[in-house]
């Protein structure tokens, strides 16, 4: 069986490196995940990110107090070093104003693994063409989604955390976390309206 | 068919799997008489699969996972090693102790050659690189280094005049040979 995180964390607050490396293994891929989804899917920058956040938290694991779980506590750590970084982008953003635009441009575009495998020629072209425009209004819309509600939203939909962690991770009530789900939900069924159908 | 909107919230946090344990009951009640309800929950969770199935993260092969954890270490690594750094010596954070000593060295090299600047002649300055004021000051420096010069030159044609005075007084030796008209001191012209 394997030792559960509360213990993990004692362990490694006593130096003993196993258990850190435990921790790493055991959520680097979720950590690299809400990171991914955070940074605009840029999986350098991801996981340069999350390497920053893993080092971040070990610095403060002797402040760690126990008070919450151990991966809510670690994924405040990395998503405010997320929004760190995305604002850090913005401001860089609108002083080259000029020249961003083309890039964030090849960034919609950019094919991921599934868009790339459905590029076969055996496919149907007017199902890969659907796709592809699926793919870019999704990502178009939650670009243009408020930051407080785009982060809500990923960490719910495409991180699958309950109300209460995201709450947690972000120091926010649950109550302002539904409002901004809700925000953000009203807002994505409208923008993708023709996508709901069977 | 539109969704009952008293129902909204309840329906979105059902969509998220989100219904409170005591509220589910009336609310699946309602769910199995209203099929407009029923259609936006289904259209919903079809919209949302879409979304999850468009934004999945490339997961980290083997390799990759561990490459990535076996940098985590390395930057454990180091940072124990930066904490080892900020040890002391005699008080002195032992990683401010190089840049201290390349201040001293330079402090060193300064002083040197600052005292061989003063040891040196100030005569060997080229007065050509000095700006007006600074020449003036050069000149005036001239003017009194020079000054016992010029009280002696005062004090010689003093003299001098003292003894052209006496010598036209006594009809002695005159500088200036006389005129055709005077006689000299023999009488003649």
């Amino acid at each position: 069986m394997s030792p559960r995180d509360e213990e993990l964390v004692t362990r490694a607050q006593d130096g003993e490196k196993w258990a850190t490396e435990e921790l790493v293994s055991r959520y680097q891929q979720k950590a690299f995940s809400i990171a991914y989804h955070m940074c605009a899917e840029d999986s350098e920058e991801a996981q340069d990110l999350t390497q920053e956040a893993f080092l971040r938290a070990f610095r403060s694991l002797g402040k760690f107090r126990g008070d919450s779980k151990f991966y809510t506590w670690f994924y405040r750590i990395l998503v405010n070093i997320c929004l760190d970084k995305r604002r850090h982008r913005r401001r860089w953003q609108r002083v080259f104003v000029p020249w961003r635009p083309v890039k964030a441009e090849k960034n919609l575009s950019k094919n991921t693994p599934e868009e790339q495998s459905d590029m076969d020629p055996g496919n149907n072209p007017i199902k890969v063409l659907s796709r592809k425009q699926l793919s870019k209004d999704i990502r178009k819309s939650l670009k243009s989604l408020p930051e407080k509600q785009r982060t809500v939203f990923q960490l719910k939909v495409l991180d699958g955390m309950t109300i209460r962690e995201i709450a947690e991770v972000l120091g926010a009530a649950e109550g302002t976390v539904k409002s901004h789900l809700f925000r953000a939900t009203r807002f994505l069924r409208e923008e993708l309206k023709g996508w709901d159908h069977p | 068919m539109k969704a009952c909107l008293n129902h909204e919230e309840t329906l979105w946090l059902d969509v998220y799997g989100e219904v409170e344990f005591n509220k589910r009951p009336a609310w699946e009640r309602h769910l199995e008489n209203c099929s407009a309800c029923r259609e936006e929950r289904q259209r919903l969770i079809r919209l949302f699969e879409r979304v999850k199935a468009e934004m999945t993260t490339p997961k980290l092969s083997p390799e990759k996972a561990n490459a990535f954890s076996w940098s985590i270490k390395r930057g454990l690594r180091d940072q124990r090693d930066r904490g080892r750094g900020r040890a002391r010596t005699w008080g002195i954070p032992n990683r401010l102790i190089p840049a201290l000593a390349s201040a001293c060295l330079i402090l060193i090299v300064l002083g040197w050659f600052g005292i061989n600047t003063m040891q040196s002649p100030s005569g060997t300055r080229d007065p050509a690189g000095l700006n007006s004021e600074e020449r003036m000051m050069v000149k005036d420096l001239e003017i009194i280094k020079n000054l016992e010069l010029l009280e002696e030159l005062d004090t010689v044609q003093e003299l001098v005049r003292v003894v052209d005075h006496r010598d036209i007084r006594d009809g002695g030796f005159r500088i200036n040979p006389p005129k055709s008209s005077e006689k000299n001191q023999y009488g003649e012209t």
